[in-house]
């Protein structure tokens, strides 16, 4: 027996003896390695964002500036265990318990915090903070966000923000962005992303493992971003964001002198608050699945044929090489022969059309007839010359280039000659040719500013960058203006829609064949449906402001897109003045008037002013339809 | 009388308590401060406890051990009820997902430990009275083990996997020095092993523990998070420690910082020697309860000192290794050191029966007719300071 109490004795005394040992190993031999351990244990570096800088438009309005937003967050630790309890604090944050969850597992430790929600109204935050005792560990954090304050104005030009992407990360310029960093994504929130960041501060903590800050031990201050004042004009912005609405297509207005953009619209556009506490992926997925393309800035990253509005250049290119001249006289019976039959839109003919009212009814015959004649590279070399076929250089990402076809380009691209029945289609804006809604606005800028071709920016006061001067006869320059004047103002012009009693517009109607013409004739469905145009400027001298307006699907471009351009213009020269009597007269009296428009004179000032009012001629917006 | 004894087995308790009490309070304040706004919330909790166990350690050192033998069925029964009485809605109390407590006003009660006292004062009175037949299977090994499964059962429902495992091994323990014979114990383990092995399987919080043990920093942010803290509190620790109140460990790092964990504690405040410290008064403890009994003159003081002085220290063995990485995590405090009320007290009660024992053991009071062989010879230093007398129901 004694033997059995001595082994159970020194068994005992032995399994303490392995302790010794251990803590031996613990405490002395491992002691400095587990120290270290410790160390990064309980230094935590937290980062504290640097308030973004405000976006502002030419007028010092605040397109965006930053908000308080309130956080809801928990220690995973501190999560409720039994279902019952993870439901009702569910039901309390407004997030179901199963994505509490999936929250909760992709956190690194069981002690780290947990964001749940952001951006959390400030109704709720006080419901929240009145249960709070019931759930232990919740926590309200305020923190800064981006607030908009024009609700989904110039979304896409403004862009999102959301938390650099791991190869974001990677990148030097994003060296020393905190990961919980919200940097632009797209737009001008992209672009000018290293000015409106600032730089983030730092503080070095010392921590519990609840993450409770038990010490500073440094602090370094963030630096705010820096502001931005855009070139936009948020009347102007607004009144075209307006006008899109419920259709798909884009606006894109510039200063005609400097071209810096004033409008830049694309519907349909997306809720930039989505991204404010950043986007929960269904949300996402449901956005870049939308068939309507939502995200797709179509000003600049869509490119369509230009239709109509393209005679411009087809009879500049003509003008300039002695083609035609402006007494050259077409007869149009609705369609011509070159090879097959082209058709002008107007199935009964024009008949006689001289140079300028070919441009005033858009014929079509009278540009079959240039086509016949002028080498597809003349067109091309004053077509680029202009903008089309190249991006336009614009500081926003994903810009088109649009297709300029010429003899050398389709060697390449179909390893095929030019046949000169092609240039017949790209007299009149169809064929290979196809252009973004940016470059049509510029071109447009170009047109009626003597040539000079502006790459359009976004910034006010920065100096406009003459990209080139386009030599050409300035008298062919004023003579398509004029005619373009006649599109909205002549009896017989396809633009009358575009009309205004504050100042003259001039402008070029086209509608872009979605489907070739063989198929045509029969009822048009959404998808089949033209795309309607209207390249505009205003006023008729010293233009200021050249617009584009593209509408896809929108049928003919005189009625749906005419209007369009007409409104935002308007709204440049004269910004809605709320809570002004005067204003809400102008309005009225603006209203009255439109019918009895008269054919404005060719103005004999030289200085025009901005708002000036022009009496039009007689009401020609019954029927403004033209073809391609 | 002998109160050299006594006064051992006392001193070595407070000894304990005190230092226990001092590290409550270092481990809990701010977590007291933080959900209480006071920082001695958990001492005055601790300290009221103390106050109790002390008064029933003194109280039972004045009672005489024997008079438990008339009350061990009594003891038994009560514990069944108040087993069973944690599982009733209104006076069982639920916390973490276990059901050990019961409502007791101002406190409550973890039966539990209960059953481990009188689990030993049960089987030192079975031993004493069968102890011709202790080579016997039924007899030796069936019946009592019959009773120890019977409340592990009852145990592993609340969970405590803890109170299982220490009652286990505490019962196997006392049956091998009764006499039962090892080849049955041997196969009975054996046997058992399936058996243990799909209670650790089948739950899987009990097969993560024990994987995460085996390789703590395969998930050093999941289940192997406390144990790598406590690595980390008794690197912080080094020789001398970081001095009293000096650990960043409790600061939340380190969870049970003032229960299971305690001991890493010790280790980071007070450094290697301190934990040497208190590994050594254990062992004090532990060799005075095994000279208790030498000093026994029948088998049932025999077995009831072996059974109490094995009920800490099994305890003590079970929570130093879980806290040196030595075992998987289990839910067992630290004797008269870590803060829980049932606990503490009843191993204070332990202690003050001890006490009593050796108050009425001395050789030559008592001639036990149980003592059937006296081992003249000494073995080893133990018993030499025993002055070694034994008995063994050994014919020899």
């Amino acid at each position: 027996m004694n033997k059995k109490i001595t082994v159970a004795f020194y068994i005992v005394i032995s399994v303490f003896g392995i302790f010794l040992l251990r803590l031996w190993y613990l405490q002395i031999i491992k002691g400095d390695e587990y120290k270290k351990i410790d160390e990064r244990n309980r230094i935590r570096v937290i980062d504290i964002p640097a308030p973004r800088g405000i976006v502002y438009d030419r007028n010092n309005n605040a397109l965006v500036k930053n908000v308080l937003s309130y956080d809801i967050s928990m220690v995973r630790e501190d999560l409720p265990a039994d279902t019952g309890t993870l439901a009702e604090l569910g039901g309390l944050i407004g997030l179901p318990a199963e994505h509490i969850l999936k929250l909760a597992k992709a956190s690194a430790s069981p002690y780290e915090t947990i964001k749940l929600r952001r951006n959390v109204l400030f109704e709720e935050v006080a419901r929240i903070e009145a249960r709070k005792t019931d759930f232990p560990g919740l926590l309200v954090e305020v923190t800064s966000a981006r607030g908009y304050l024009y609700g989904q104005a110039a979304s896409h030009l403004m862009g999102y923000l959301s938390n650099p992407t791991p190869k974001q990360l990677g990148l030097p310029e994003f060296s020393n962005v905190p990961r919980q960093a919200f940097i632009g994504q797209s737009g001008i929130e992209k672009s000018y992303d290293s000015v409106l960041r600032g730089v983030a501060g730092k503080k070095i903590v010392e921590v519990d493992a609840l993450g409770n800050i038990i010490k500073f031990v440094r602090i370094q201050k963030p630096l705010r971003g820096e502001d931005i004042r855009l070139s936009i004009d948020i009347n102007a912005q607004m009144e075209a964001e307006k006008s899109l609405e419920g259709q798909a297509g884009a606006v894109v207005a510039l200063k005609a002198d400097t071209g810096e953009v004033l409008a830049m619209a694309s519907a349909p556009s997306f809720d930039p608050n989505l991204f404010v506490a950043g986007i929960e992926r269904g949300e996402w997925r449901a956005l870049i699945n939308d068939p309507a393309k939502p995200l797709m800035n179509r000003a600049i990253q869509n490119q369509y044929p230009p239709g109509s509005t393209f005679k411009t250049i087809t009879l500049l290119s003509a003008l300039e090489s002695g083609l035609v001249t402006e007494g050259t006289s077409v007869y149009c019976g609705g369609s011509t022969y070159f090879g097959r039959t082209f058709r002008c839109w107007k199935a009964g003919g024009h008949g006689n059309v001289n140079t300028h009212r070919a441009i005033v009814e858009s014929c079509d015959v009278y540009f079959y007839d240039i086509g016949k004649r002028i080498n597809i590279d003349t067109i091309a070399k004053y077509a680029f010359a202009f903008g089309l076929g190249r991006p336009t250089g614009i500081a926003l990402d994903g810009e088109a280039s649009g297709n300029l076809p010429s003899t050398q380009w389709k060697l390449k691209a179909k390893k095929e000659k030019w046949y000169q029945g092609e240039t017949l289609s790209v007299a009149i804006g169809q064929g290979y040719l196809t252009v973004t809604p940016i470059q049509m606005a510029m071109l447009t800028a170009g047109l009626v500013n003597g040539g000079r071709i502006y790459k359009p920016h976004l910034l006010a006061g920065e100096p406009p960058e003459l990209e080139r001067t386009v030599d050409v006869d300035q008298g062919n320059l004023d003579f398509i203006k004029r005619a373009m004047l006649g599109v909205v103002y002549e009896g017989g012009g396809t633009g009358g829609r575009a009309r205004s009693n504050i100042v003259s517009i001039g402008g070029k109607t086209g509608t872009a064949q979605v489907i070739a013409g063989a198929i045509r004739g029969k009822q048009l469905t959404a998808r089949t449906q033209d795309h309607a145009w209207f390249i505009s400027y205003a006023p008729q001298h010293n233009s200021q402001i050249a617009a584009a307006v593209f509408v896809e699907h929108g049928g003919h471009g005189g009625s749906t897109a005419a209007p369009i351009a007409k409104r935002v213009i308007e709204a440049y020269f004269n910004p809605p003045k709320p809570e002004s009597e005067e204003e809400k007269q102008e309005a009225a009296s603006a209203e009255t008037q439109a019918p009895d428009v008269q054919k404005p004179e060719e103005q004999k000032q030289g200085e025009q002013q901005p708002g000036e009012q022009i009496q039009p001629a007689e009401a020609q917006d019954n029927q403004p339809v033209e073809g391609d | 009388m002998n109160t050299k004894y006594t006064r051992s087995i006392l001193i070595s308790v407070l000894l304990l308590v005190g230092i226990g009490t001092v590290m409550v309070y270092s481990s809990t304040a701010l977590l007291s401060m933080r959900e209480n706004g006071s920082g001695f919330n958990f001492l005055w909790k601790h300290l009221f406890t103390v106050f109790i166990g002390t008064a029933v350690m003194l109280l039972l050192s004045r009672t005489d051990y024997r008079k438990y033998r008339a009350l061990v069925y009594v003891l038994l029964g009560l514990s069944v009820v108040l087993l069973a009485l944690v599982f009733m809605p209104g006076i069982g109390i639920s916390a973490n997902g276990a059901r050990r407590w019961l409502r007791l006003w101002p406190t409550t009660f973890q039966p539990s430990e209960l059953v481990k006292v009188v689990m030993v004062i049960f089987l030192a009175d079975y031993m004493d009275k069968n102890l011709d037949r202790m080579k016997d299977f039924r007899y030796g090994i069936a019946i009592p083990l019959g009773v120890m499964l019977f409340f592990q059962v009852i145990i592993i429902r609340q969970p405590d996997f803890g109170a299982v495992m220490s009652l286990g091994i505490l019962t196997f323990a006392l049956l091998i020095l009764g006499g039962a014979r090892l080849r049955h114990i041997g196969s009975l383990a054996l046997l058992a092993l399936p058996a243990v092995y799909m209670l650790i399987m089948t739950s899987s919080y009990r097969s993560k523990r024990l994987l995460c043990f085996l390789d703590p920093w395969k998930d050093a942010q999941g289940c192997g998070f406390q144990l790598i803290q406590s690595f980390i509190a008794f690197g912080n620790g080094s020789l001398w420690g970081l001095g009293l109140g000096g650990s960043k460990q409790k600061l939340y790092f380190l969870p049970e910082a003032h229960t299971d964990f305690i001991f890493s504690l010790i280790g980071e405040e007070l450094g290697l020697v301190g934990a040497m410290v208190v590994i050594a008064i254990f062992i004090w403890l532990f060799v005075k309860g095994f000279q208790v009994s030498l000093r026994t003159s029948d088998p049932f003081s025999y077995f009831l000192t072996l059974g109490l002085t094995m009920l800490i220290g099994v305890q003590a063995i079970i929570n130093i290794a879980v806290s040196t990485g030595l075992m998987p995590t289990k839910g067992l405090p630290l004797p008269f050191i870590s803060y829980g009320g049932s606990a503490l007290l009843i191993n204070m009660a332990a202690a003050g029966i001890l006490m009593n024992i050796a108050k009425n053991s001395d050789i030559t009071s008592l001639p036990s007719p149980h003592t059937l062989y006296v081992k003249g010879e000494s073995r080893g230093a133990l018993m030499r300071a025993g002055r070694a007398h034994s008995w063994s129901h050994r014919q020899r």
